[in-house]
């Protein structure tokens, strides 16, 4: 049925990767395209050929191979990409046919039914990847999204390589000054641009980041658009201050595994202790500015079982945690890998936690309102449970525990640090599939 | 109620005449001088509109005024987003008072603002 596979967002978002390809969304799996900014302008992409194939496809009931993600959460309930997407076009799931009938976006949806995927109005939503430019190296990210991964890689790739592919050259499109000034000046020619959103590496410590910020400020583009972007909150820079007071809104989204120093280990070479800090910094921001703050989480099997006091942590400071991916990869960190006793323990921690503050599911969709953060903090934590309660088994949980070892052996082996350390409870499990302790 | 739509061609058809159904409850229905209307037209306790159309719900000043046990579209229960604009947290219209609620441009567009969906794109 159409309201099973329908999504609004090729209508109003497009995703642009950082070697400069664009993508059809921020969630989709398909390959990037073969269009580039450096010869294809936003809007000459918004009318491109894989943008009116999606389009086209959607409209028919069909359901894209790229949208995989959306469709596997949505077997559990989650609120992902699609439902939050189909918002923003005011469609609801449980009202489908009417809300898509008396959608604003309607016409636009019957206009690129008629025409062959065409879309008559420019997009609104934006996802920026600036580059791999970062400073951490988190076990579950990839030399694409991190430069200090691209470096690691080339030692891992030697140790293990069926585990980890020898790193390309990841050079972004933000490194040419004068195509990140036509970026902006392509930015200006969009009516209505609604929502920017960057993604790094960490966009903190990318120059990029801060020249495009400041040249949205000078053009008047900022007073009008909501900005976002995340960071993993281990550095602060006092430039953003002013970014939060002088865009129309900035959403911050801080990435985050655990609260203990777990985190340590998942997001090398962080330290908990710093990163609590900064977001205590972050937070003391929120006070009278449009500033609003999402902790993005996207639990792997260890991180799961501490799920109980990151709902704590969230509850405690009033930070929704917003996640529209369950991790998929790599495959080995899959929530889904752990053992069935510690599953069973993950569950009654956090239905432990649930009862304790008697959560309720709400059907919000917009986690990004200030005035639901508790309501939307329970929608998350139900979820996860419904997630771990339900997910099935891979066939090849075996297997994919014996590669865990090996994937986490070879980042130990450079690092000198231990998974055992940060996750106790996993030890057993571990030296099971082949875990040396040294 | 319509079954789930197989394609956009029946979303296309949907005939969008009587599709929405406003539910209204008051109190004082008894008061001869007590007078609700809604689109212009005295209102009934169900009443079926164009998916499309704005609604405007007035209420004229009455001898007791009254209090609103049921506002309601399709189903869906408005009245907690309009606590603000009644005179009491008990749903009370006052006697001496003229009331009227004004949802546009149609239903769903208004519900989305009100219940503080996030921006639309």
């Amino acid at each position: 049925m159409l309201k099973d596979s329908f999504c609004s967002s090729p209508w109003f978002h497009i995703r642009l990767r950082y070697d400069g390809s664009y993508k059809v969304c921020r969630w989709s799996r398909e390959e990037d395209t073969k269009y580039n900014i450096k010869d294809t302008s936003i809007l000459e992409f918004y009318n491109s050929e894989p943008m009116r194939e999606i389009r086209s496809e959607l409209l028919a009931g069909n359901r894209p191979k790229g949208c995989s993600a959306c469709y596997y959460q949505d077997q559990f309930g989650k609120i992902n990409g699609r439902k939050r997407q189909l918002l923003k076009s005011v469609i609801s799931t449980d009202d489908f046919d009417l809300s898509m009938r008396a959608s604003p976006h309607y016409k636009h949806f019957k206009h690129s039914w008629d025409n062959q995927g065409h879309a008559d109005h420019a997009p609104v939503d934006l996802q920026i990847d600036l580059g791999n430019i970062c400073n951490s190296g988190c076990v579950m990210c990839g030399p694409y999204s991190s430069s200090r991964l691209e470096r690691d890689y080339v030692s891992l790739n030697q140790y293990e390589p069926g585990l980890f592919e020898a790193p390309r050259s990841y050079r972004s499109w933000t490194r040419d000054p004068e195509l990140v000034n036509r970026f902006v000046d392509q930015l200006a020619e969009i009516p209505n641009l609604g929502y920017i959103h960057f993604l790094g590496g960490e966009t903190l410590y990318d120059p990029a980041f801060y020249a495009i910020c400041d040249r949205l400020l000078e053009t008047g583009i900022a007073k009008d658009a909501i900005i976002g972007t995340t960071t993993n909150a281990t550095i602060y820079d006092e430039r953003i201050e002013r970014y939060i007071r002088e865009f129309k809104e900035f959403h911050l989204g801080i990435s985050i595994e655990a609260v203990t120093d777990l985190n340590d280990y998942i997001r090398w070479p962080s330290k908990i202790n710093s990163v609590l800090e900064t977001i205590d910094r972050f937070c003391a921001l929120r006070e009278g500015t449009g500033l609003f703050i999402s902790l993005r989480i996207t639990p792997n099997l260890f991180t799961a079982y501490e799920l109980d006091k990151m709902i704590q942590f969230m509850l405690d400071r009033q930070i929704i945690a917003e996640s529209c991916n369950i991790l998929t990869t790599p495959s080995v960190l899959r929530m889904e890998i752990m053992p069935d006793n510690i599953r069973l323990e993950t569950i009654d921690r956090i239905r432990s936690v649930i009862d304790q503050h008697h959560m309720t599911a709400s059907d919000n969709i917009n986690v990004r309102n200030s005035a639901r953060i508790t309501e939307t903090i329970h929608t998350v934590a139900l979820e996860y449970l419904s997630f771990l309660e339900n997910y099935s088994v891979p066939e090849d949980r075996d297997q994919q525990a014996d590669q865990l070892v090996r994937f986490l052996k070879a980042f130990e082996r450079l690092r000198n640090n231990r998974i055992i350390d940060h996750a106790p409870r996993f030890a057993d499990f571990l030296r099971h599939h082949g875990y040396r302790d040294c | 109620m319509r079954q789930d739509s197989q394609t956009f061609s029946d979303i296309m058809d949907i005939e969008t005449a009587d599709q929405l159904c406003v539910e209204l409850a008051v109190t004082t229905e008894d008061d001869p001088f007590y007078d609700i209307r809604i689109n212009g037209i005295k209102a009934q306790p169900k009443q079926y509109l164009d998916l499309m159309s704005e609604i405007r719900i007035d209420f004229k000043k009455s001898q007791r005024g009254l209090v609103m046990l049921k506002l309601s579209v399709n189903g869906r229960e408005i009245l907690p987003l309009l606590r603000h604009l009644l005179d009491c947290e008990d749903n009370c219209i006052e006697a001496a008072r003229a009331w009227h609620l004004s949802i546009s441009p149609n239903f769903h567009s208004w519900y989305h603002t009100v219940d503080s969906q996030g921006w639309i794109a």
